[in-house]
């Protein structure tokens, strides 16, 4: 089979013009839905704070641009939860004052924690993967084995955290440290490609760059030996990923002062290289896509986050969030699409599957919800990493059944708990 | 301005690229020279032969999904490659009605009737075949229906064998200049299936493990029974270029719905289909049909054979 190989090309992070409008989602990262205090008419500064978790939870939401706040408004978010959104759009440029810290690391972990919540530093990047995360902001129930700070990029053309690395290696070096001091963990592990394995240091442990071996399952199936299937098993056993993009973010917010209000972003275009940008958070998709020069027609496909597991979009207006780590627009003809096909049993997806599940028999039971069936063949054990799919000669859209099915399994067992 | 609309699809958004569609015209294209070598030896009239098959087969297709309003997938390669199999099972003379029967019971009872594409727990290639072999055995010999074709004479080299008056090298049988059935050119067959199994457009595991089952049965009663009344006539070798040997380890074998899907099963499939096509073709009053009923046998057990299944990664 051909190979999904990372991208490992050197791609300068570049600057956008802020956007004179920008949409926050109350619901940025895992974790609570904020709040915001504002109503319409108030006045924001640059690196205000916006929205905040009723129980200091998750991190707080902040605002990339000064001006007022134009509405607040119900929305989605990218993944498609309901949640609200606080519309600001520019006035005059008035900045909050930063209060950075030079010797932040003297300071308690307790203190640490709670000016990383201040500052709305959490879990940067794909959801599914910040879930793995260990919370920054409160202390740490399970003490944590082995924290893995995850400097490769999760999928192909994806190409933001090893540029972080080129590009902050100094902060993230002190990261190091910093994590350690915060989450008390054992030992702290830097997955990164064999060419930069030298640039970040002692921590550093070289993963060969071939999908799916930066999905946090498999970094840390990697690097301890021990596979685990999702982000509960994971933290029950002390194992935790962070992405570098992450680390770097709490270094700058605890020297700096300067909370999380952009995000590095791989902008993927159709016909034309990946760019990497730095996107003010709430900017909107199209906005994005302009500053690369791309328009958007009739049939296209923006997605956010990656090829293979990215959420294609309807709405060119859905704003980047904390989550958004890379957006890929397909022209509307190279479009692939889905059948409904029966599976002809070529066995493609089971040779590739890297959880050796047996997924043509799964996949059949999900597609007609055969819940217990589907788990006796390790519906379970799927990281969701869409290789099947990739490969399937049917073109049946195998990840599809398994989120499907995953999903209801969550929904019945809430609803037992329910009743 | 108006906001463009845009596509929304699950994820993942790449494709691989390969699809069933593309390995089976794979797969025809990769027949073409063993038909070119059929026609050759046996005339114009196997080129009818595989037009009627192939047509045959795409129509009665067409007209039964069109019967059982579903969308019309003749164009996906499948009826084609079907049509195509079937005709290399047959002799160049058989009859119209013959070849007609024979692709509608295929595409019909073998493969609609189960639910189409991907439902079929038999190759239809093989379920034609039988139902037509078993009805008309005098349209189905051989050697009775190739009387009138000049290029080849004498017997064919089963039954031959079977009147120990073999005596065909092994040249002759590798290009099927010998009294067979359309695709008895087995040197080019195998040719053709080296490059798909390369290709990983079959299952290789398959056809590499049908060869050794039945490399190792005609090594250990093949010939010897033959060459009771001929001594030394064939060896081991040629017993296995000899009728649809090749056609079954990598055409017919490897069909994908009906043979298993994990590795394990595979390889015992195989194994197992090309040992039994040898003795089904020592023993059984078929010696033609060795191949065939073997791969339907195991056909019917390839979802028991796909209970070893792999074990998840952290399973026990
Ligand atoms: S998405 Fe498919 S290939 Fe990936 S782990 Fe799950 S079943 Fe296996
Ligand atoms: S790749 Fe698709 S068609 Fe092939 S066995 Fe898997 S699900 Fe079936």
């Amino acid at each position: 089979m051909r190979k999904l190989i990372y991208n490992e090309a050197e791609l300068m992070i570049e600057l956008i013009k802020t956007p004179k409008r920008v949409t926050l989602l109350m619901e940025q990262q895992p974790g609570k839905v904020c709040e915001t205090g504002l109503a319409v008419g108030d006045k924001v500064k640059r690196g205000q704070k916006v929205g905040e978790a009723p129980d200091a939870s998750t991190p707080s939401i902040h605002s990339p641009i000064a001006g007022e706040v134009k509405e607040t408004i119900p929305a989605l978010t990218p993944e498609g939860h309901h949640t609200t959104a606080v519309v600001i759009e520019g006035g005059e440029a008035d900045s909050e004052p930063t209060r950075g810290d030079e010797n932040f690391l003297s300071s308690s972990a307790e203190e640490l924690r709670s000016r990383l919540l201040e500052a709305g530093v959490g879990a940067l990047g794909f959801k599914g993967t910040a879930c793995f995360a260990p919370p920054l902001s409160v202390k740490v129930e399970r003490e944590i084995e082995t924290l893995i700070i995850s400097a490769i990029d999760e999928e192909p053309i994806l190409i933001l955290n090893q540029q972080i690395v080129r590009e902050h290696n100094d902060e993230l070096r002190t990261g190091v440290e910093l994590v350690r001091r915060v989450t008390g963990a054992k030992k702290v592990v830097v997955a990164t490609t064999p060419a930069l394995k030298p640039k970040v240091g002692e921590h550093a442990v070289a993963i060969e760059p071939v999908y799916p071996n930066a999905l946090p399952q498999m970094l840390i199936w990697r690097i301890t030996g021990r596979p685990v299937y999702n982000s509960k098993e994971a933290n029950d056993k002390g194992y935790a990923v962070l992405s570098a993009e992450t680390v770097v973010s709490m270094v700058r917010a605890l020297r700096d002062g300067i909370p999380v209000m952009e995000k590095v972003v791989t902008v993927q275009v159709e016909a034309s290289g990946p760019r990497n940008l730095r996107v003010p958070i709430g900017t909107p998709l199209f906005g994005v896509l302009k500053a690369v020069g791309c328009t958007l027609a009739q049939g296209d496909r923006v997605i956010m986050g990656g090829p293979m597991r990215g959420m294609a979009q309807f709405d060119p207006h859905m704003p980047v969030t904390k989550s958004t780590d890379a957006i890929v627009h397909q022209r509307g003809h190279g479009v692939t699409r889905y059948l409904d096909m029966a599976c002809i049993g070529c066995g493609a997806c089971v040779k590739v599957c890297p959880m050796k599940i047996q997924v043509d028999m799964m996949t059949r039971y999900c597609e007609y919800s055969l819940l217990d069936n589907a788990k006796s063949y390790d519906l379970d054990a799927c990281i969701e990493c869409g290789l099947c799919a990739f490969v399937c000669r049917a073109k049946r859209p195998l990840l599809q059944f398994i989120l499907f099915a995953k999903n209801e399994i969550q929904r019945q067992e809430e609803e037992l708990l329910e009743a | 301005m108006k906001d463009p609309m845009l596509t929304v699809s699950p994820a993942p958004h790449w494709h691989i690229g390969k699809t069933f569609t593309k390995d089976s015209y794979y797969t025809i294209m990769a027949l073409i020279p063993a038909l070119i070598m059929g026609v050759i030896n046996y005339g114009k009239g196997s080129l009818g032969v595989v037009g009627l098959s192939v047509f045959s087969a795409m129509a009665t297709e067409a007209l039964m999904q069109a019967v059982m309003r579903r969308p019309i997938t003749i164009h996906d390669g499948n009826a084609l490659l079907i049509g195509l199999l079937l005709s290399f099972l047959l002799p160049a003379g058989a009859p119209w009605w013959l070849v007609v029967v024979g692709t509608s019971v295929a595409m019909i009872v073998g493969k609609q009737l189960y639910g189409g594409l991907g439902s079929n727990p038999f190759n239809p290639v093989l379920v034609g075949w039988i139902i037509i072999r078993i009805s008309w055995k005098l349209e189905m010999d051989v050697d009775a229906s190739l009387v009138d074709v000049a290029s080849v004479s004498g017997l064919s080299p089963l039954a031959s064998l079977r009147a120990g008056v073999f005596e065909l090298g092994l040249r002759d049988v590798m290009l099927g200049r010998i009294v067979g059935s359309v695709g008895s050119a087995s040197l080019l067959i195998l040719l053709a299936g080296v490059v798909l199994g390369a290709l990983k457009v079959i299952k290789w595991e398959v056809s590499v493990s049908f060869l050794v089952g039945a490399f190792l049965a005609s090594l250990l009663l093949g010939p010897k029974l033959f060459t009771e009344l001929n001594p030394g006539s064939i060896s081991p070798i040629t017993f296995i270029f000899v009728g649809h040997i090749m056609l079954g380890a990598f055409f017919l074998a490897p069909d994908n719905p009906s043979s298993p899907v994990n590795t394990v099963g595979r390889y015992l499939y195989g194994f197992l289909a090309g040992f039994m096509a040898i003795v089904i073709r020592v023993y059984s009053s078929y010696p033609d049909g060795g191949v065939i009923f073997a791969i339907m046998l195991l056909n019917l057990s390839s979802p028991l054979l796909d209970r070893i299944r792999p074990k998840a990664v952290g399973k026990a």
